[in-house]
């Protein structure tokens, strides 16, 4: 169901749930069916290449060995990928070097909020158009921002159709107002940016439109990750409830990090009464009260769902996911929903 | 009891526990208490609901951009031809940075400006999401070199450095991920010369005592040693994690413990109280 028929895989949820060891998961699992996968993670906090039990991940993707195949890691640079996409697709050599030299620019493409959404959009493109992959698993930010992504091709679709037809000419009297309150050079810089970055609007145009072609027709698929904490769940069915007002095909729901119920303290009454008896007499005690909350969690979860969602549960691991090998196990509760 | 309050953290870890907490010792002790949300209204609205003592809002960053511009820009009767136009709508939703730099604006309105509040709570959700907004105010201070911008990001940025009026927290829950992720948002806040506050350590397990593992190995029974050794395992990686994350930031982290019961933020309120007063 999920990893045979997709081309682009869009992992979505709250945080802490674990969606780049899931979206690195199903990458996994994809290669031991033989797909050419990559996962890309726009995820700030770098947290795909520390799952990988690697220091850091090249924008361009990097080759990560499996024991059952191979898949292509990459993580999104963002100011790496404004740079090349200025490279790519300036029309000439000078208004490259324009953009690379205006304040507004430097300043966008590293500190600003939101650059990172745009230039993800440019790296599932390019991911699409490579021809090395025929299975793009994107691993989003987590929380409010998680579908920000979804929505910033019509964002860049708007911004920029509406400049292209020329509303952008400012009234003078609002010009004066900007000025005095961006300062004359700031406004100076946006404005020769925006002269400078015209010249690349309808390249942007036309990726914007085509990452929500990917992202709407057939070919996508998005799986909501959750925990299985009530929290969690309120704010998952309401991402889910989001995601059907964009029109973003929910595949698959995966509850990560369930607890397994284990046998209660009973088991220990033939041990002597120490305190490490008693630590342990309290983690079994523990444990059971962890599962029985997870399972009641689960199934108000399944009910509100309704039947027509597939839902995925993960065991809790017996320790942290920080090697490929960790991961692979997550991978072969996959195979079963292939 | 008086101040600023962030609270972040890698998402999951507790963040919205810590900051109702916060303000749930605030309002017990008689502080005018606002508590707000970053974005859309989440969990700390939820675990607050019924405190009424607590002001809840939440700050979305293109509501606090029409309500700057009406107030701080004088657009007066022009607000409106301003934000119905299509390329403001367009430009709001697309320009970065934009949006993140006026929630803050619009925290410090609520904290300094207006007389109303003692205590004020941010819930600012995931590390990531949080130093956007957090670092917004010097970037604008940096981009824009002067007007009316630049002045209000200056102040903003002046703000969140002011150790004795703002605490920025972060939360890590104890495994090697969150505390990695906590001591790498530790690092991006002294980077930037902000005003950071306490380290939590959110749903701790007791440290397990001498012996342990020769307990375990006497169990036979292996449906019973293997939760057992997972138990221990997770409460070695929290000893480790912790230790590993104190020595490399030189901070001791707040421990509270793991709640199981129906409301974390009243349970944890007095340790959270001690850390942050």
């Amino acid at each position: 169901m999920l990893i045979d028929r997709h081309r682009l895989i869009v992992c979505v949820g709250t945080g802490g749930v674990g969606k780049t060891t899931v979206a690195a998961s199903l990458a996994i699992a994809a290669a031991a069916r033989g797909r050419r996968a990559v996962v890309l993670t726009i995820d700030p906090a770098r947290a795909l290449a520390r799952a990988l039990g690697l220091d850091g991940l090249a924008p361009e993707g990097q080759e990560i060995r499996t024991s059952r195949g191979a898949f292509t890691a990459a993580m999104l640079d963002t100011k790496r990928s404004w740079d090349a996409f200025v490279r790519r697709h300036a029309p000439s050599a000078a208004i490259a070097r324009a953009l690379d030299a205006n304040p507004f620019y430097q300043r966008l493409s590293t500190s600003f909020a939101g650059a990172t959404e745009y230039m993800a959009i440019e790296e599932v493109c390019r991911f699409a158009e490579d021809g090395r992959h025929d299975l793009i698993v994107l691993d989003t930010p987590p929380a409010a921002h998680a579908l920000d992504f979804v929505r910033a091709p019509e964002k860049i679709d708007r911004l920029l159709a509406s400049r292209l037809g020329g509303a952008l000419a400012i009234p003078r009297f609002l010009a004066r107002r900007l000025e005095r309150a961006t300062g004359a050079r700031t406004l100076h810089d946006i404005a020769t940016f925006f002269e400078a970055a015209g010249a690349l609007a309808e390249v942007a145009l036309v990726r914007a439109r085509r990452a929500r072609a990917l992202l709407h027709q057939g070919g996508a698929a998005f799986v909501l990750i959750a925990a299985p904490r009530q929290l969690v769940l309120d704010e998952t069915l309401a991402l889910a409830d989001r995601m059907r007002a964009l029109d973003a095909p929910l595949a698959a729901v995966v509850v990560n990090r369930v607890h397994a119920a284990p046998p209660d303290s009973a088991a220990l009454d033939g041990e002597p009464d120490t305190p490490a008896v008693r630590w342990l007499r309290d983690a079994l005690a523990n444990a059971r009260v962890d599962a029985a909350a997870d399972a009641d969690v689960i199934a108000r979860f399944r009910r509100a769902l309704g039947p027509g969602t597939e839902l995925v549960t993960i065991a809790e691991a017996a320790h942290d996911l920080h090697a490929v090998r960790d991961l692979e196990t997550l991978a072969e509760t996959f195979a079963g929903h292939a | 009891m008086h101040g600023l309050h962030f609270v972040t953290g890698k998402g999951g870890v507790g963040t919205s526990t810590i900051a109702a907490a916060i303000a749930i010792t605030a309002a017990a002790r008689g502080a005018r208490t606002l508590a707000i949300e970053l974005g859309q209204p989440g969990g700390l609205s939820r675990m607050l609901r019924g405190h009424a003592a607590i002001t809840i809002d939440c700050y979305e960053g293109a509501a606090a951009l029409a309500e700057y511009l009406a107030r701080k820009v004088r657009l007066g009767r022009l607000v409106r031809a301003v934000t119905q136009h299509p390329l403001y709508d367009a430009f709001v939703g697309a320009a970065p940075g934009l949006r993140e730099l006026m929630a803050i604006g619009k925290i410090r309105d609520a904290f300094v400006l207006q007389d109303r509040w003692d205590v004020v709570v941010v819930d600012a959700g995931a590390s990531g999401h949080a130093l956007e907004h957090l670092r917004m105010p010097a970037a604008a201070e940096d981009a824009f070199d002067g007007g009316r911008v630049h002045r209000e990001a200056a102040v903003n940025a002046a703000l969140l450095r002011d150790r004795a009026r703002v605490a920025i927290h972060v939360v890590a829950t104890p495994e090697e991920m969150p505390l990695r992720e906590a001591a790498q948002t530790i690092g991006a806040l002294r980077a930037l010369d902000l005003a950071t506050g306490a380290l939590f350590a959110n749903q701790c397990a007791v440290p397990p005592p001498p012996g342990v593992d020769d307990a375990i190995a006497r169990i036979s029974d292996p449906l019973v040693a293997a939760p057992l050794r997972a138990a221990r395992s997770w409460a070695w990686i929290q000893e480790e994690g912790l230790a590993a994350v104190e020595r490399e930031l030189g901070v001791i982290a707040v421990r509270l413990p793991k709640i199981r019961g129906a409301d974390p933020a009243r349970a944890l309120a007095p340790i959270v109280a001690e850390a942050v007063c």
